[in-house]
């Protein structure tokens, strides 16, 4: 039997497939405006991978901040409960996930590879990759370099804002003043990672740590949020799809509990494709 | 590079406000000696309403987080502790005060209540009660109710009416504010003497209230003072003088401060010595600063000649109580209620003159700006603290209505550095000039005095 | 009047919250009204105001607001001032503000300098219960009592205070009676409907306000077709929620609302006003003392878990009762008074096995949206 997760986030869209043995393929493409579009194109771009038809899925979650647009999907299910999931099933031992992703941060909580508490952080960007993005276009660079960069430096710039836009002005104030770009991402790095942890710390960060999402890429960041829990913490290595593959894994369990009329579910979902078929 | 690094602190202008940080670090000393010799020491709320003067009556040694929060903010060594009471549960939208009062007491019982030894200025003791406070704001008795979760020791709130503008007005309203203020003193010492197993001593408190009051009468002839033009002091020069007035007016050595005070602005006063070279306009500063960049205002005294001629109201000491309340009052309970009820409803008049409420935070205002001819408003609305915050766009429209007299709006907060932005402070600042300048020209036009 | 009966009677006031106001004032009636849980609706009633409740409205953008309220401040209440900065409430005949928490004290001050009622009163409420701020607080109701004589064109008698208060009373145990139906599982009534039969009744006369409860009472009790059963049994607590949008999108998110400790939930309705000889004692002894929120301050006790069971044991009571599975901190933003209390309320629940969410919101129907992946969650994880 195959299952699938498909997790849209706020910039990032993964889809993992699974059989029961493990995982067969992932993949993952930038989320564009058109959720519903997009999700049929990703689905279909990761069914080519695995050489499987869309009626072979046996059952399809969906989770993100995108899910409630996945109308092929059988069940939805909240990104945390599917990050929770996912990070289990890789690390057994995981107490606390770290999620960066672009648009918010989130903190769990695991005991027993059951959720026991989470956090989220409030509607401002400061603690998530969306201030990194600021501030790499406020430099003209790379988002995926400046957390190496970020490693170069000996001295981190003191950095107080934590505000996105109190700090992008900060940024410009330390170029002028002639501190050096590493300096001045080492310390921007630091910040973040300071405003991250205080924040998750809210639910007690105890081991195994695992860092999740697209933060996870950024090894200044992962460097400072190091620093500042105390002890080393663990990084997948696809860190982008763990909410996907929770999905995944949930999409497996909801179908051994989905005895009767499967057939009848492959037909709404295929009805459900035809239409974005046609529409596209 | 060096020399572009701004200064955080102020250079402040006068000499005896320069040596007012003894006071809190004696205030701080002397608890911690207190605690080490097992004496009784206990953490208070600015009361205002000299329940602080009565515990010392008792011989309890006292120290303020209110005073600490600033000073470990001014040090900028509040964001551990500000983060450390977040990651407990707290919201970040609590008072800096409160939160870096949270983080500290958290860590001193992780310490097993041995002060940590990063503590900025040593530290505070672990206290047998708390002494919370009904008047001004919420978080002045929630913030200490709070703590009970880091150590088990008493709370007592120490209640103040807050009553309105046409409210104070009514019937017997006032007469009955101060009766409940009276019982409420009568149970406060009841419960000092439960806890200390030992009865007030009420000559020590009449000897104390003594110094209270002639403290106070020297803090406000300095206000007095302040009227004339040019400024012999400003804001930062007053932030610095308050803390024996507001923390220890009972205490001889505060006295002798505060004659020295008015010594050296009476001087400068007399030979028409300005607190900065070259002053050119008069701000008021509404209400509470931000401690961690008060060098701030040096620069814009330096830039634009602005001196702060007024400021920060709640700190202020009141005029003393008129003759005809003090007369023939033999309680020292009654004169103290008296005397504070006085501090927050002294300006209910001006209230009603002129059509608005409330009392608080807000009429002073329409009396100092005429008082020290202010030809603006500088407005410091605080992330953190809502009390001294709530009215501030109030008393904005309010002097421009009836004054003409503009408003600058910055945004900040009394610790939490990390939400203030000094760029945006400095260009505002340029931009009001202008503002001044020409609401001087509509007052003249319009008939106003200054 | 309207033709329709119980709970659609009910959401017809919520929608159109002051349309029955307006008509008791075109019939030459008169409207009070009063912020928070405070201000006695007794006095009121027994001169012949109709009590109003003032809420503001997550629906509203906020564009007066900013004018007067600085953004930091309690997003309730600048929403409250904002609305009246509007005109909303220019059709009442005396406003009663109260010192429940810093931001109604503030804002019923600013309210009164810019909007003149023909009669209007700050009333202040100690922080303390102790015997000295009964008696104060007794003291300030009858000065209000007068104030509100002074434009009401008659005097109240005792009896007339008495008669009041057995009105409200019984206003009070049908509430009670309500909100008992949501024992069993799945619980009769939703969140939302609740909600709505409770800001209904603020919005209108006592008396017909005890007869639409009973209406409800009465339809619910035999309804098939209320809410579904649903993993989780939750408890709200914080200051309070207004608008069905929120408790919607709880109840969305599969979660049932089955009690609250709320300023417009049980707060305002679960005690009684003792009947005493002078009626302003037993008004000031159930406003002051016995209307439960953290705004009161209550002396320590003995040791931490007495204190702690002295300020929040009934929150176990409820949730026994109400056979609750997981709590729901409601905080709006800027909130002192709950805030305050979130770690030492969070851990005192987790303490007896409840788990606990906390959402700081900003009072707006816009803002709600991205809050559904944590009542998810949330929800997910319960039971």
């Amino acid at each position: 039997m195959f299952f699938a997760g498909i997790d849209i986030g706020s910039t990032i869209t993964k889809v993992v497939i699974k059989n029961e043995e493990g995982i067969l393929v992932s993949t993952a493409q930038p989320t564009g405006a058109e959720h519903r579009r997009l999700a049929h194109e990703v689905i279909k771009g990761a069914l080519k991978k695995a050489g499987l038809t869309f009626d072979q899925i046996d059952f399809i979650v969906a989770t993100g901040y995108g899910r409630i647009n996945v109308p092929f999907a059988d069940a939805q299910v909240s990104e945390i409960t599917c990050h929770m999931r996912g990070v289990s099933w890789l690390f057994p031992g995981v107490s606390t996930v770290i999620d960066i992703g672009g648009q918010d941060c989130k903190g769990i909580k695991v005991a027993g590879g059951r959720m026991r508490n989470f956090i989220m952080n409030d509607k401002c960007a400061a603690g998530t990759g969306r201030f990194l993005e600021v501030i790499s276009d406020t430099l003209g660079l790379k988002l995926e370099d400046i957390g190496e960069i970020s490693l170069r430096s000996d001295n981190p710039a003191g950095v107080s804002k934590t505000c996105t836009i109190f700090a992008e002005q900060e940024v410009l104030l330390r170029l002028s003043e002639g501190v050096s770009v590493e300096d001045i991402l080492a310390g921007l790095h630091k910040a973040l990672a300071g405003r991250i942890h205080s924040m998750v710390s809210k639910i007690k960060i105890e081991k195994d740590v695992v860092i999740t999402g697209g933060g996870a890429k950024n090894a200044g960041l992962c460097k400072y949020l190091e620093e500042r829990i105390g002890f080393p913490v663990l990084i997948p290595s696809e860190p982008l799809i763990t909410g996907a593959l929770g999905a995944s894994i949930l999409a497996q369990e909801m179908a051994a509990k989905t005895s009767a009329d499967e057939q009848v579910k492959k037909e709404r979902k295929l009805e459900a494709v035809t239409f974005f078929d046609k529409e596209d | 590079m060096e020399e572009k690094k701004k200064k955080k602190s102020s250079a402040k202008t006068l000499q005896t406000a320069r040596e007012a940080g003894y006071f809190g670090k004696k205030m701080l000393a002397g608890t911690r000696q207190a605690y080490e010799e097992g004496k009784p020491v206990a953490w208070s709320m600015v009361d205002w309403w000299m329940g602080s003067t009565i515990t010392k009556a008792m011989g309890i040694e006292l120290c303020y987080p209110e005073n600490y929060g600033a000073f470990c903010a001014s040090v900028r060594k509040a964001e551990p502790n500000l983060d450390y009471a977040e990651s407990d549960g707290v919201p970040n939208t609590i008072c800096g005060y409160a939160r870096n009062c949270i983080g500290y007491t958290r860590k001193l019982k992780e310490n097993n209540f041995i002060i940590p030894e990063d503590s900025p200025s040593g530290g505070m003791p672990k206290p047998l009660f708390l002494l919370a406070c009904g008047a001004v704001c919420d978080a002045r008795y929630k913030w200490f109710q709070s703590l009970g979760r880091y150590m088990e020791v008493p709370v007592w709130t120490l209640e103040f009416p807050q009553t309105g503008v046409n409210e104070y007005f009514m019937g017997d309203n006032k007469k009955d504010n101060i009766k409940f203020m009276v019982q409420e003193l009568r149970e406060f010492i009841a419960f000092l003497e439960n806890l200390l197993g030992k009865k007030m001593d009420w000559d020590n408190l009449s000897g104390k209230l003594d110094t209270f009051f002639k403290t106070h009468e020297l803090a406000h002839k300095v206000d007095l003072l302040r009227k004339s033009v040019p400024s012999p002091a400003v804001c930062t020069d007053f932030w610095s003088i308050m803390i024996p007035h507001l923390y220890m007016p009972e205490d001889p050595e505060a006295l002798d401060f505060y004659q020295r005070v008015y010594d050296e602005v009476k001087y400068k006063v007399d030979n028409k010595i300005g607190a900065i070279p070259n002053e050119k306009y008069r701000m008021l500063f509404g209400e509470l600063p931000p401690w961690h960049t008060l060098g701030i205002f040096d620069e814009f005294a330096e830039k634009y000649g602005v001196a702060f001629a007024f400021e920060s109201w709640n700190y202020h000491v009141p005029s003393p109580l008129p003759d005809d309340e003090r007369y023939g009052i033999n309680d020292p309970l009654e004169l103290i209620a008296r005397y504070s009820y006085h501090k927050f409803n002294e300006h209910a008049q001006v209230a009603r003159e002129q059509c608005m409420e409330p009392t608080l935070f807000t009429a002073p205002y329409m009396k100092f700006v005429k008082d020290y001819k202010a030809d603006g408003l500088f407005c410091h609305p605080l992330i953190s603290c809502r009390p001294a915050t709530y009215t501030l766009m109030h008393v904005r429209n309010l002097l421009m209505e009836k004054f003409k007299v503009p408003s600058v709006v910055v945004e900040g907060d009394i610790v939490d550095l990390r939400v203030f932005n000094e760029e945006e402070a400095h260009s505002k600042m340029e931009a009001f000039i202008e503002t001044m300048d020409h609401y001087r020209e509509v007052r003249k036009k319009e008939g106003f005095e200054w | 009047m309207s033709d329709l009966k119980g709970l659609a009677r009910a959401a017809q006031i919520y929608r159109g919250r002051h349309e029955r106001a307006k008509e008791i004032k075109a019939g030459g009636g008169k409207v009070a009204g009063y912020f928070c849980c405070y201000p006695p609706l007794e006095l009121m009633t027994s001169l012949d105001y109709m009590p109003l409740r003032i809420l503001g409205d997550m629906n509203e953008p906020l564009t007066e607001a900013d004018t007067y309220l600085p953004t930091a401040m309690c997003c309730f209440y600048r929403s409250v001032l904002d609305t009246a900065m509007k005109g909303r409430f220019d059709f009442i005949d005396a406003f009663i503000g109260a010192h429940a928490c810093d931001g109604a004290e503030r804002v019923s001050y600013i309210w009164k300098s810019y909007l003149k009622s023909p009669c209007s009163f700050y009333l202040d409420v100690p922080h303390t219960n102790h015997a000295a701020s009964i008696e104060l607080f007794k003291k300030q109701l009858m000065y209000l009592g007068e104030e509100l004589e002074k434009t009401a064109g008659k005097k109240a008698n005792r009896e007339m205070l008495k008669q009041a208060v057995a009105l409200h009373n019984k206003q009070r145990s049908l509430v009670r009676r309500l909100y008992s139906l949501n024992k069993g599982d799945p619980p009769l009534m939703s969140g939302s409907e609740i909600l709505q039969v409770l800001i209904a009744i603020m919005c209108i006369p006592a008396v017909e306000g005890n007869a639409l409860l009973e209406e409800v009472i009465e339809e619910v009790k035999v309804r098939a077709g209320g809410p579904k059963q649903r993993k989780g049994r939750i408890l709200v607590w914080g200051s309070l929620i207004d608008d069905i949008a929120l408790t919607g999108l709880i109840e969305d998110c599969g979660l049932n609302i089955v009690i609250d400790d709320t300023a417009i939930g049980t707060r305002s309705f679960w005690v009684d006003v003792d009947e005493t000889e002078d009626p302003f004692d037993g008004l000031a002894i159930r406003y002051l003392d016995k209307v439960v929120c953290p705004r009161t301050f209550r002396d320590t006790k003995q040791t931490r878990m007495e204190d702690l069971d002295n300020r929040f044991g009934y929150l176990k009571k409820m949730v026994k009762e109400w056979n609750v599975n997981g709590v729901y901190f409601n905080i709006i933003r800027n909130c002192d008074i709950h805030g305050y209390e979130i770690p030492e309320l969070r851990d005192y629940l987790e303490g007896i096995g409840l788990p606990v969410l906390v959402i700081e919101q900003d009072y707006s129907t816009t803002a709600l949206e991205p809050l559904r992946t944590r009542f998810q969650a949330f929800a997910e994880n319960i039971g």
